[in-house]
């Protein structure tokens, strides 16, 4: 390794370090923005992301900073990344928004939009947990005010 | 059984999660589904009930029309009355819908009132719409594209503080004020397709990097005036409309270049080369471009005005890198002769176009004019490293193989130009002028 690589610690919110070279960190804006202006101390806190969380963000970042891989390796990478649990989509698109790491953030959206798309409202829910706190009039109080929607 | 204050064990991944996204994030995540999709999801949970409501984008595109057809009217009522919140994107596309331009008018009432900033609105093949002054004073556009519409301007200047880009499709302007002055300070591109009464509006917008003019008439000559950041600008007239412009009414070569030093691409129709040819044309032009790099022209190969219109261009883009000419040969070759005495005298070109690396010939036919251009480039580009020939369908595959061969043998000042003639057959769609200006477009800056 190079005597000019940096590292950086970075300190999720539930006490865990990670030492990483800044040239991945800085994949995250909002790493990138601290280290340019100058306001990174030791160790750089990140009060919104958990270490389970920041593990799968690492993970992901090397890959897609690994030198000579392939686009054909990076989107086998990508696919099989996204294909977690929704509570586990949902704790990297909160990770992927506050790090400002868009490229991250738009893939995982997309994932939910895929997870969605041509569903029927059952089987959304069944994906991602949601409960149906309508009593069945209601709903079909709902679903026939917007019937074009479910033809 | 009172389990009133005793710990419960919820399984964690059962927790539904998702409803609890940031608003911001949920607008990401769901900016392209479908207004159906949206809707689907108000039955999910109470929490979403009022979800698709409130979402900041209403496409209402051709697709969606189609499936509402049957109940067109009070379907796109609700969605547009029942919004709550602000629009950020407004789509409406009425091309395969009759649509009461009442209702119209209450629709883009609500939602101009509503802070849109990009607003579509396409009423292709129907009667004209005139458009709502609302659109006129909502400042918060960013992106407007309007499609088959009247604009009545009432006042003499209308101002757009935040609009970025303007497209104007079939468009017909009708002020009551001549010189209506169109402010729009922050506008970098504007695109005007089919549409009249150009020649009553003074733009004032000195931002502007993008124009597109396609068979829009009336440009007056000072049109041009304010547009001194033009970086890519395509003009398509057709020849016919071209007869309407008086001399002098059109803008010139000379006046245009000096107008707009800023241009990086530059392509223009055989009409308007003709159009803008109306001076004396001198060697090279006052003023030079110093960052032309793309030029793309359909010439009248046979007329003198035009080719040397053409090559005063280019000896006036030192950076030029690509040139693309599609060939329109005119049935009179009376200036032919004259053509080929100007290309064939050795003052014709006295420099080298040292960065030219691409030329591209279309439709050519192997006359003459065609074949003094084609050596002119190659013996005078040191480094060209791609001539691409594409010959026109009136060639035989003998009579392509015969040019190929005539072409190979021509002296050539760059040591690694490939030379491609397309194989007969194979140039056989003349573009649209609507797919040429697409082409040009997407070209990378």
């Amino acid at each position: 390794m190079s005597s000019s690589t940096k590292f950086l610690t970075l300190k999720t919110c539930d006490d865990k370090k990670f030492v990483l070279d800044e040239a991945i960190a800085v994949r995250s804006q909002t790493i990138k923005n601290m280290v340019e202006d100058d306001c990174v101390s030791n160790v750089i806190p990140l009060p919104n992301v958990d270490s389970k969380t920041m593990t799968k963000v690492i993970e992901y970042w090397k890959k897609h900073s690994e030198e000579g891989i392939s686009k054909d390796m990076l989107m086998d990478f990508d696919k099989a990344f996204v294909k977690v649990h929704h509570s586990i989509l949902h704790a990297l698109i909160l990770a992927a928004n506050f790090l400002n790491d868009k490229e991250m953030l738009d893939m995982m959206c997309q994932e939910v939009v895929d997870r969605i798309k041509g569903k029927t409202p059952e089987e959304i829910r069944k994906e991602f947990d949601i409960k149906n706190d309508f009593t069945p009039e209601e709903e079909e109080e709902i679903r026939k005010e917007n019937a074009w929607a479910f033809e | 059984m009172n389990h009133c204050g005793k710990e419960v064990v919820v399984e964690e991944k059962e927790i539904d999660k998702i409803s609890n996204l940031p608003k911001d994030i949920f607008n990401v995540i769901f900016k392209d589904l479908s207004i159906r999709e949206l809707t689907k999801m108000c039955v999910l949970s109470k929490k979403w009930k009022h979800f698709s409501a409130m979402h900041p984008n209403l496409i209402l595109d051709e697709k969606f029309m189609e499936e509402i057809e049957y109940d067109f009217y009070n379907i796109v009522d609700n969605i547009i009355l029942q919004h709550v919140g602000f629009i950020v994107k407004f789509v409406l596309n009425l091309s395969t819908i009759f649509c009461d331009h009442r209702n119209l008018d209450l629709w883009l009432l609500y939602v101009t009132k509503k802070d849109v900033k990009e607003l579509t609105l396409n009423n292709y093949n129907h009667n004209p719409y005139t458009l709502p002054f609302d659109i006129f004073s909502c400042s918060t556009l960013k992106h407007l594209d309007v499609i088959n519409c009247i604009v009545n301007l009432p006042y003499p200047t209308t101002l757009f503080p935040n609009l970025h880009e303007l497209k104007l499709e079939f468009i017909t302007f009708n002020p009551t004020i001549p010189n209506h002055v169109l402010n729009i300070p922050l506008l970098s591109t504007l695109s005007f397709t089919f549409c009249d009464g150009l020649h009553f509006l003074n733009i004032f917008a000195p931002k502007i990097e993008f124009l597109t003019i396609h068979e829009s008439h009336e440009i007056r000559a000072d049109f041009f005036d304010n547009f001194s950041n033009i970086r890519v600008l395509c003009m398509v007239i057709f020849l016919e409309e071209s007869g309407n412009y008086e001399q002098g009414r059109f803008i010139t070569w000379s006046r245009l270049l000096c107008l707009c030093p800023n241009l990086t691409r530059l392509a223009l129709s055989n009409a308007c080369i003709r159009l803008l040819g109306a001076e004396i044309i001198s060697k090279s032009f006052p003023s030079k471009l110093y960052h032309l790099e793309h030029v793309k022209l359909r010439v009248e190969i046979g007329d003198l005005n035009q080719v040397s219109s053409v090559f005063s261009l280019i000896r006036s883009s030192p950076s030029l890198r690509s040139l693309e000419i599609d060939v329109f040969n005119t049935m009179s070759t009376r200036s032919t002769n004259e053509v080929i005495h100007y290309l064939a005298n050795p003052n014709c070109i006295d420099q080298q176009f040292e960065k030219l690396d691409y030329v591209k010939l279309k439709e050519f036919e192997g006359t003459p004019c065609e074949l003094i251009f084609l050596k002119l480039m190659l013996v005078n580009s040191p480094s060209l490293s791609k001539l691409i020939v594409g010959p026109s369908n009136e060639l035989d595959a003998a009579k392509v193989s015969s040019f190929r061969e005539q072409l190979m043998m021509f002296l050539k000042a760059s040591t690694q130009v490939e030379l491609i003639v397309a194989p007969y057959g194979q140039n056989v769609y003349r573009m649209s002028a609507r797919r040429w200006i697409q082409t040009f477009n997407s070209m990378s800056l």
